[in-house]
C-alpha cells in the first residue's frame, strides 16, 4: 500500500491546485454572521444587550409598585365601603319613614272619614275578623 | 494575522445565548478556511463550495443546542461540512445532465477550465480519479491525503471505526493508482 501511495504522491504531490477569489477569506466570516436567521440574531443582541438593564430597573422599582398597588387597594376598599355606607343611611333615614308617615296619616285618615268610623269602631272590626 | 482562541473558551460562549453570537463569530472566523478547502476538495468548484460552506455553517448555527462539548469544535464542524459537501454532490449526480457537454467533458477537464484552479493536468486528473470514488473512501483519502488527519480524529469524524477507515483508504489508494496506471 505504502508503495502505492508513494506513488501518487511522487507523481502528483499533495499540494492545493484550488484557489479563491482575492480577498475571499477577509470577507468571509461577515458574510456568514450576515446570512443567520435575522430573529435569532436580534433575540441574542436583545438577550445581551437589555437584560441587564431591565432586571436591574425591575429590581429597584419592586417595593414601590408594591406599594402603590396597596394604596390603591385600600383607596378603593375605603371608598367603597363609604358608598355603601351613605347608601344604607340614606334608605333607612329617607325613603322608608316618609312612605310610611304618608301612607299612614293620608290613607287612613281620608278612608276612616269616608267611612265615618272612629277609632271604637275600628278596633271593634279588627277584632271581629279574629 | 488571525486571532486563536482556545476551544474550551469558544465552547463557554458558545454555550451561553448572551455570548453565543459573539462565539460563533469568532468560531467561524478561526475555522471557515479551513472547512473551506475541506468542503471544496469535494464539491470541487468555488461558487458551489462557498454555497454549501454557508448552508454548513447555518446548520451548526441551528443546531448549536445540540452540541454538548464533548468533542473538538472542529470535529463537529467538519462532521457538518463534509455531510452537507457529499449531500451536495449526490444531488448533483441524481440531477440529469445538462447538456451533452457536461456528459462528454470529464472533471478534469472541467477543472482546466475553471479559472480558481491553477493545477497541473496530473493534479486534475487526480481530482477526477477521487471524485470517482464512493463516499467514504473519497472523504478518507483527502482527509488523509491533503489534510494529513490521523484515524482516529477521523473515526471521531465520520463516527466509523478506525479499522474501517484504515481498510477504505488502503482501497482508495489501490484505485487511484489504477486509474494512473491505465494512462502510463
Amino acid at each position: 500500500m505504502f508503495n502505492e501511495e508513494d506513488y501518487i504522491r511522487s507523481k502528483m504531490g499533495n499540494r492545493n491546485p484550488f484557489t479563491v477569489p482575492e480577498g475571499y477569506f477577509e470577507q468571509l466570516t461577515a458574510q456568514v454572521m450576515q446570512k443567520l436567521p435575522a430573529q435569532e440574531m436580534q433575540e441574542q443582541q436583545r438577550l445581551s444587550a437589555q437584560e441587564p438593564k431591565k432586571s436591574a430597573v425591575i429590581r429597584y422599582l419592586r417595593p414601590l409598585l408594591y406599594a402603590a398597588a396597596c394604596i390603591c387597594l385600600a383607596m378603593f376598599g375605603v371608598t367603597v365601603y363609604q358608598n355603601l355606607d351613605q347608601q344604607t343611611a340614606d334608605t333607612l333615614q329617607s325613603n322608608i319613614p316618609q312612605i310610611s308617615m304618608e301612607y299612614n296619616d293620608d290613607f287612613i285618615d281620608e278612608a276612616a272619614d269616608y267611612a265615618m268610623l272612629d277609632n271604637e269602631d275600628i278596633y271593634a272590626s279588627l277584632l271581629a275578623d279574629i | 494575522m488571525k486571532a486563536c482562541y482556545d476551544d474550551e473558551q469558544l465552547k463557554a460562549l458558545i454555550k451561553d445565548p448572551k455570548t453565543r453570537t459573539r462565539g460563533f463569530e469568532m468560531m467561524v472566523g478561526q475555522y471557515s478556511e479551513k472547512l473551506y478547502w475541506q468542503v471544496r476538495r469535494i464539491v470541487l468548484t468555488h461558487e458551489d463550495s462557498n454555497d454549501v460552506l454557508q448552508n454548513a455553517l447555518l446548520k451548526a448555527w441551528t443546531s448549536i443546542d445540540s452540541f454538548h462539548g464533548d468533542s473538538k469544535i472542529i470535529t463537529w464542524l467538519t462532521r457538518i461540512a463534509i455531510n452537507e459537501a457529499l449531500d451536495f454532490i449526490r444531488r448533483q449526480k441524481s440531477r440529469p445532465a445538462v447538456s451533452a457537454d457536461d456528459i462528454d467533458t470529464g472533471i478534469a477537464n472541467q477543472l482546466m477550465a475553471d479559472d480558481y484552479f491553477d493545477g497541473s493536468q496530473a493534479e486534475a486528473q487526480l481530482q477526477e480519479a477521487i471524485a470517482s470514488l464512493p463516499d467514504v473512501q473519497r472523504t478518507v483519502f483527502l482527509l488523509r491525503y491533503y489534510d494529513d488527519m490521523k484515524y482516529s480524529d477521523i473515526s471521531k469524524t465520520l463516527g466509523t471505526s478506525e479499522g474501517a477507515l484504515k481498510a477504505s483508504y488502503h482501497i482508495a489508494v489501490k484505485k487511484i493508482t489504477e486509474f494512473f496506471k491505465r494512462f502510463d
